[in-house]
């Protein structure tokens, strides 16, 4: 349904240039929820922006590469069709709840504006108490459980917890065939996020939409996705299923990741971390994550490796093959 | 924090509270005094317009000429011997129209401009906003009196002058509003919602940039009655013998200084009502810029 290939966005200001995705490739099918995991910097936000056309340019710019969303490259639309492509096509869910809702409308009117969309373009005439009823529907769906009252209120009368629940049920109001949700559970604590990844399967699996989900967890990304990617420096370290990654991670990078998430159960003394912090400068022609890497080598400077299949998943490393990128 | 919210905020402290009281009672007795007038000329019964004050703002009586302020006249008497403060009571409806419809029509044409602007950016925002330019550019005075030496001494056109003038700057506030809304966002969420250009900028800017708008458009209903007032004062505004605040300013000078209440009185109430306007919007800067 989504497919992702060669993505290359750059940010230019001031004179400079980043390069915030390099050579990005991915797909995504009907009831899949894919992650996108990464630290700060990594793109991953970049990506989901990019997926939703909202990237602003200036200062982004799409260098290469295609987004195709059922056949047709969003990139290359016209402000009027990708338009229609939103709402019932891709949908958003943010970082930030506190700031994804209008303050000055009620949680009901926003989601009401949502199912209008919808039914003008199922030329479905739009029926303001009926609409209310699927709101209340929708609310009581992503388990927000006085749902009349919370229909009722503004944003800053409920909790960013509810606030990401009401983005959500915008979503299923929205009904789309695609849903980009950009670390929607960061801001919230532990229980309401375990809550929220819970609606959010059950949600997938009930409507069939296909998800591309951005976080930093490595945790949440086990609990909810059926395939992932690990973003480095704008590239594509590792992909594949999330079992294998999580479980038997072939990339450094990964391998770091998952050392340094501290273990619930026992004392494993001091956390291990990947030295240093990500600098993109001077890495256009080597791996990237090589000046961080505990294993790298002078090949890895060689030139950037290829994206390598390993064990039923793809890892860009020298050390499963010297491929690179021609 | 609804309308009885922010009206409580700005009783709590005195010169918004004043504000307040003062435009309350400007506008509370324009409309009632506005009324009347109002439904006098449509039945032909003129002294309607009068039933609420002292005496008949219009006849002269020669005998109580130039009185100066005391009981009986507040306000002291014009060289007619008419009652200058029951001749500014009648004059009070016009202003309050003339500064809420050029205020009004300032922000209908100014958000028109000024949030495509804004929002849409690129040729649409040059286009819009040089327009703008061109207009601010103009001395409004002088553009004000050219159209009613053109077209006429009628309230309509005094009306259309000003909102001529009027809504450049509130083009350009409305424009720095859509910048910042713009960013926003739950822009971002509406436009992902499938939500056309002209529907975000409807039902989600305007909503957006009425905090702004408000506190600033308040202190402009002070501004444009003073410059209606100075077109009056030109001899510009509505013909005589009805009365106007700044036309009687500009009729007393002639008495100036031995008769010195027929001109001081009108530009005393002028510049009351003009502080209290500035008073109010202040006020309210800081209420709804304060609470949320």
């Amino acid at each position: 349904m989504l497919r992702v290939e060669g993505l290359t966005v750059d940010y230019r200001a001031g004179g400079g240039t980043v390069h915030a995705l390099r050579d990005v490739s991915l797909s995504i099918n009907e009831g899949e929820i894919v992650g996108i995991v990464g630290e700060s910097g990594s793109g991953k936000s970049t990506l989901a922006l990019a997926v939703s056309r909202l990237l602003r340019s200036p200062p982004a710019i799409q260098r290469e590469g295609s987004i195709a969303f059922r056949g047709s490259d969003i990139s290359q639309m016209k402000p009027s069709q990708i338009d229609r492509v939103r709402g019932t096509g891709i949908f958003m869910v943010f970082q930030d709840p506190f700031l994804s809702l209008n303050p000055l409308m009620k949680v009901k009117d926003q989601i009401a504006e949502v199912i209008a969309v919808r039914m003008k373009r199922s030329s479905t005439p739009f029926d303001r108490s009926s609409a209310e009823g699927e709101v209340v529907a929708h609310l009581k769906t992503v388990r927000i459980g006085d749902a009349e009252d919370i229909a009722e209120r503004y944003p800053h009368q409920i909790s960013g917890g509810q606030i990401q629940r009401v983005m959500l049920a915008m979503a299923l109001a929205a009904r789309p065939q695609l849903l980009v949700a950009d670390e929607p559970t960061t801001a919230l604590d532990v229980t309401t996020q375990a809550q929220i990844l819970a609606v959010f399967k059950e949600i997938v699996e009930k409507t069939k939409m296909g998800v591309l989900y951005v976080t930093h967890d490595l945790a949440v990304a086990g609990v909810i996705c059926d395939r992932m990617a690990v973003l480095y420096g704008g590239m594509v370290q590792e992909a594949g299923p999330t079992d294998k990654i999580l479980f038997d991670p072939k990339h450094p990078y990964t391998e770091g990741l998952m050392n340094s998430i501290p273990s619930k159960t026992k004392n494993e003394g001091p956390l291990t971390a990947i030295k240093g912090s990500f600098n993109p400068e001077g890495l256009e022609k080597i791996c990237s994550f090589a000046p961080r890497c505990p294993m790298a080598r002078e090949e890895c400077r060689r030139g950037v490796p290829a994206q390598t299949p390993v064990d039923g998943r793809t890892v860009r490393c020298i050390n499963y093959g010297e491929n690179y990128e021609s | 924090m609804g309308v009885f919210g922010v009206i409580r905020q700005l009783a709590s402290r005195p010169a918004p509270l004043l504000g307040l009281l003062i435009v309350t009672a400007f506008y509370g007795w324009s409309l009632v005094e506005g009324l009347l007038q109002l439904v006098g000329s449509l039945t032909h019964n003129t002294p309607l317009g009068w039933v609420l004050l002292q005496s008949n703002p219009f006849t002269p009586s020669t005998s109580n000429s130039l009185l100066p302020p005391s009981f009986s006249h507040l306000m002291g008497t014009d060289d007619l011997g008419r009652d200058i403060w029951t001749r500014v009571l009648y004059a009070a409806p016009t202003d309050a129209l003339v500064s809420a419809v050029v205020v009004g029509g300032g922000i209908l044409v100014g958000s028109l401009i000024g949030i495509p602007a804004g929002y849409i950016g690129g040729a649409v925002e040059e286009v819009n906003m040089r327009f703008t330019d061109l207009f601010l550019a103009f001395p409004a005075l002088i553009l004000a009196v050219a159209i009613e030496a053109t077209f006429g001494r009628q309230l309509v056109f005094a009306i259309l002058a000003l909102i001529i003038v009027w809504w450049p700057s509130y083009a350009r506030l409305f424009r720095a509003e859509a910048l910042r809304i713009k960013n926003l966002r739950f822009i971002d969420a509406a436009l992902l919602s499938g939500l056309p250009d002209r529907s975000i900028m409807a039902k989600h800017m305007i909503p957006s940039s009425l905090n702004t708008m408000v506190s600033y458009a308040t202190i402009d209903l002070g501004n444009s009655i003073l410059v209606y007032s100075i077109l009056c004062f030109l001899g510009l505004g509505i013909p005589a013998p009805a009365p106007e605040w700044g036309s009687m300013t500009s009729l007393g000078l002639y008495y100036f200084p031995q008769w010195w209440w027929y001109s001081l009185m009108p530009g005393f109430v002028i510049t009351v009502v003009v502080i209290g306007a500035a008073l109010l919007g202040d006020g309210l800067r800081d209420v709804l810029s304060g609470g949320a």
